[in-house]
């Protein structure tokens, strides 16, 4: 079963030199219970595509395609069933944690408001004591020490990482299907960005949702996700199993992306660099995006766009793989 | 195009948006206004306004040289300042007089145009003092600190406590009248709030990685001041400049309507209203005419001031 | 002068900092509060700290934030004056007198890059802003000389501004500036962590490339453990305003000593498929009030009474140096 399913959804940007695509043709499932890194550079689209599954793109977007909640059309529901679907059923957690937040009301209130939100639409009735009582206990689960004091804070009296539980915490209150997360630890320390994401990676497990994890960090995108997707200027170059995919990268970019990474002492030489620049929307080379920096890019390459090819119960976008 | 596209670099993120709506500011800065009907209108404005005005000036400038006054008024349909007339008095507007004749019995028309650049010189100079003084005194006040900034603050306090109107006028009188006292006076009043808006930019300024990394270079430190915090300081205030010239020549022409500045027979557009204020409403056009002059050219400022200061701070997100 | 002192003033160094503090107040106390008795607290950012950066190689410095090392980088770049301590520069001693000469000797490329160019000025005017007393032709030459250091052409950029840049090109530029001052000694605080990750590898490899061209003393603050491994012939890691272990880089590596050390580098993510991140719990201290004895005592898995009490001075254990109580003897 598909928490999501993404079919032919391309999203465009209006701007003052004209209409620019960002994300182009995306088709992708999101299997349940599973999490799925999108990792992508800056330009990519990567935050675009989270933000077009909640909706929420700036008013200068507009978007084609299809995005199947479990069969729902997300595209096609009215504002106030989608607002229904926001919240209980997907839920995002931004980059920036205070931005999810109220800055003039304590964390609680802002909880228990949260837990008011799901009763409502279950059509529950609201009850102080219990929903406090829930509230603690997630605050726990999201290890906040002192969960009582939490909630008689403002947001404002709270680190970043303890934000970022908080958020989390609110998320889980919401009993969500979906969790986007967009870059939710790269404001984060190193030590707090490994707690947040065993944290994430714990909750996921033993609550069985579904977690997309926008990142443009290759290696947090393996120590959570089971499944990736790599964008490049818009477009998915590979798609499937997040092991094989660091295991055995079948796109020229994931593997340029894998071998840039720092290893070792620069005494034990250079470090792999892909060529070049992340094309601008504006300028796409022409054929495959990603060519113009290709090691192995040839005649063809340039001339057309490689169609997606299935290899290996995996998905990719470059001719390489071309068995003609 | 392709260049500009080059340039702005666009990247379909949302906060890659963000930045190159920011980053692109001046390349679409002029784009932007030339597309904005409220911004046509207030440039329209404007233009006809300076270039009558430097046109006028001039003429009034060579006549004055050459002692030929009349040359001031080779433009205009009538002579501006001739002497009563009462054949002429209080006309309304017809094709000779298109809007109508003063008691005096002058052309209200010429003498709208002959004050013009008048109006024009105020509001430029006492703009440009108020920045260069406000932005000495602002740029120093948040870039040293301490007790520089103390006592700059406090003053700017004491003079945005009094009301700058009631402040301007004790100061013309006290100055005396005329022209170059109201210029002074109102130069007084005005550099406080651009002393405000220096220090604020200053503040942010020298923070920057630019002007900490120039002291490692062993720039001088009037460059760093000039040419990393005020040139990048001055930007935001250019916008509130131009809204700021409308303001100027209401001042202005409010204190010549109190009978403050210009002396007759030389019209200003504020004692004109003024004095057909006791005309009104037999005489219409008499008042009627200067005040919507003064609000034709003060709207042009506001309009073109509004939308170049959405550009500036990034209120345009198309 | 501790056996430690010197036997490190025999080794050729570019900058030795000794007993190096650097106190921020932490609130504007006025005239009226200190009247009322009100005292002035104050944030420890940096609490008597040692360093010795070696000729011609790369020392970094690591730290999550708040550690005090972008402070060392901008005391050490002469931008910051230290509340107390002594730095040398080869032979000069930091002082009023001596800045102007030392400042000829630093230079320092930060870690934002759209914030350290100035907007309003072309590529040239940037990279030349160094050349204060050098004549045109002759700044024009250098110009080209160092934007081709860089991999920057000359032609194709002179004239823009740094906003219609990249991220990776702006920080080519700001090394370049950097370079066209000719420093011996250069603080990169954080000059890759803005960049994407197929860019910060290209301006990895240039960093390194130009050391050896030039013979640079780097000083790399990071908080990318695999960056500082790959990059640094010694490394110094930073908690809470302290030194807690240094060494050469591969020893550290190899055998961390400090348990703040080994737990951070099992927070790092690394390209293992199925592996799991090891968090250490807790976060780090207010420096307003660090706690007593060791400031990681908190968060240690190891804390004993000492721990709380005492603070572990840094002693060399195995090859390198650490500051904990479970090498004391």
């Amino acid at each position: 079963m598909n928490a999501l399913e993404i079919r032919d959804l391309s999203v465009y940007y209006r701007t003052p030199l004209g209409k620019v695509k960002v994300l182009d043709s995306l088709d992708a499932d999101f299997p349940e219970s599973k999490t799925t890194g999108i990792v992508g550079e800056s330009g990519s689209g990567k935050s675009t595509l989270g933000f077009a599954i909640t909706r929420l793109l700036p008013p200068t977007a507009a978007v084609e395609g299809s995005i199947k909640y479990y069969g729902d059309d997300l595209m096609k529901l009215p504002a106030k069933k989608m607002r229904e679907v926001r919240g209980t059923g997907v839920f995002m957690i931004m980059q920036d944690p205070f931005s999810s937040l109220n800055p003039v009301k304590r964390v609680g209130d802002q909880l228990l408001e949260a837990l008011q939100v799901r009763y409502e639409r279950r059509g529950e009735g609201f009850d102080y004591a219990t929903a406090r009582k829930e509230a603690l206990k997630r605050l726990s689960d999201v290890k906040l020490p002192d969960p009582d004091l939490v909630m008689s804070k403002y947001p404002y009296q709270l680190s970043g990482g303890q934000i970022q539980r908080v958020v989390i915490a609110m998320g889980l209150l919401l009993e969500p299907k979906v969790i986007i997360a967009d870059e939710p630890t790269s404001a984060l320390d190193v030590s707090i960005q490994a707690q947040v994401i065993s944290l994430l990676r714990e909750l996921q497990e033993s609550y069985g949702m579904t977690l997309l994890f926008i990142t443009h960090d290759l290696a947090v995108a393996t120590a959570v996700s089971d499944n990736v997707i790599i964008l490049y200027a818009g477009r998915i170059m590979e798609q499937g199993s997040m092991a094989d995919a660091i295991r055995k990268p079948l796109h020229p970019y994931t593997q340029g992306l894998l071998k840039s990474f720092p290893s070792g002492n620069y005494k034990e030489g250079k470090l792999y660099s892909l060529k070049g620049l992340p094309p601008s929307f504006f300028d796409l080379p022409s054929g495959c995006r990603f060519s113009d920096r290709c090691p192995y890019a040839f005649d063809r390459c340039y001339k057309e766009e490689p169609q997606v090819y299935r290899v290996e119960d995996r998905n990719v976008r470059c001719f390489l793989y071309d068995k003609r | 195009m392709d260049i500009i596209k080059k340039a702005l670099g666009f990247r379909g993120d949302v906060d890659a948006q963000a930045s190159t709506n920011r980053s692109s500011q001046n390349l679409s800065t002029f784009y932007y206004l030339r597309h904005k009907k409220e911004a046509i209108v207030g440039m329209t404005i404007i233009t006809v306004f300076v270039v009558w005005s430097v046109i006028e000036g001039s003429l009034q400038l060579i006549g004055d040289y050459l002692r030929k006054p009349s040359l001031g008024w080779v433009l205009l349909p009538h002579d501006p300042i001739a002497s009563p007339n009462i054949a002429t008095s209080l006309l309304p507007p017809s094709l000779s007089y298109p809007l109508g004749t003063n008691f005096e019995g002058q052309d209200i028309l010429s003498r709208l145009m002959y004050a013009a650049p008048k109006d024009a010189m105020a509001a430029f100079l006492v703009v440009v003092s108020a920045v260069i003084v406000g932005g000495l005194l602002g740029i120093a006040a948040g870039y040293y600190g301490g007790w520089i900034d103390e006592i700059l603050m406090r003053l700017t306090d004491a003079f945005l406590a009094i009301p700058g109107l009631i402040l301007a006028i004790a100061l013309s009188i006290l100055i005396g009248p005329g022209f170059n006292s109201v210029l002074i006076s109102l130069t007084i009043i005005w550099w406080p709030v651009y002393a405000r808006l220096f220090r604020g930019q200053t503040l942010t300024l020298k923070y920057r990685g630019f002007v900490e990394i120039s002291r490692l270079f062993g720039v001088s430190e009037f460059k760093v001041l000039f040419k990393h915090i005020f040139m990048n300081a001055v930007d935001p205030i250019i916008a509130y400049m131009a809204l700021d010239f409308g303001t100027v020549i209401l001042t202005y022409s409010t204190l010549a309507f109190l009978g403050i500045g210009v002396q007759p027979p030389y019209p200003e557009w504020g004692s004109m209203a003024s004095n057909g204020l006791s005309f009104f409403p037999r005489a219409w056009w008499y008042t009627f005419f200067p005040s919507l002059t003064i609000l034709l050219v003060v709207i042009g400022f506001i309009l073109f001031g509004d939308s170049f200061q959405d550009v500036i701070s990034g209120r345009v997100v198309d | 002068m501790t056996s430690v002192e010197k036997e490190e003033a025999t080794e050729e160094y570019m900058v030795r900092a000794v007993d190096l503090t650097k106190y921020f107040p932490a609130e504007k106390v006025g005239l009226l509060e200190r009247l009322t008795g009100k005292k002035e607290r104050y944030v420890r950012a940096v609490d008597h700290v040692d360093m010795l950066l070696r000729k011609g190689l790369t020392t970094a410095l690591v730290g999550e934030s708040g550690s005090g090392k972008t402070t060392i980088g901008r005391m050490l770049a002469t931008l910051e004056t230290p509340t107390s301590g002594t730095v040398y520069y080869g032979d000069l001693v930091l002082s009023k007198q001596t800045l102007s000469q030392i400042r000829k000797r630093v230079q320092i490329v930060f870690q934002n890059p759209y914030e350290s160019l100035d907007p309003r000025m072309s590529i040239k005017e940037i990279v030349e802003e160094p050349l204060v007393k050098i004549k045109s032709e002759e700044k024009e030459k250098r110009v080209k000389e160092v934007l081709s250091a860089v991999g920057l052409n000359y032609d194709d950029i002179y004239y823009r501004k740094a906003r219609d840049l990249s991220g990776g090109q702006r920080q080519r530029v700001a090394v370049a500036r950097a370079m066209a001052a000719d420093p011996e000694f250069i603080v990169l605080d954080e000059p890759t962590s803005a960049l994407d990750a197929s860019v910060q590898s290209q301006v990895l490899n240039l960093l390194v490339d130009l050391r050896e061209e030039f013979g640079y003393t780097y000083l790399f603050i990071t908080h990318n453990m695999m960056v500082a491994r790959y990059i640094s012939d010694y490394i110094y890691v930073m908690y809470a305003g302290k030194i807690v272990e240094t060494g050469k880089t591969e020893e550290v590596f190899e055998n961390p000593l400090h348990p703040y050390t080994k737990l951070l580098l099992k927070s790092v993510p690394h390209l293992e498929p199925g592996a799991r991140l090891e968090p250490m719990s807790g976060e780090a201290p207010s420096l307003l009030n660090p706690p007593s004895g060791c400031r990681f005592n908190p968060r240690c898995p190891f804390a004993t009474e000492k721990c709380r009490q005492q603070e572990p001075p840094l002693v060399d254990v195995q090859g390198h140096k650490v500051a904990c109580h479970l090498y004391d003897k």
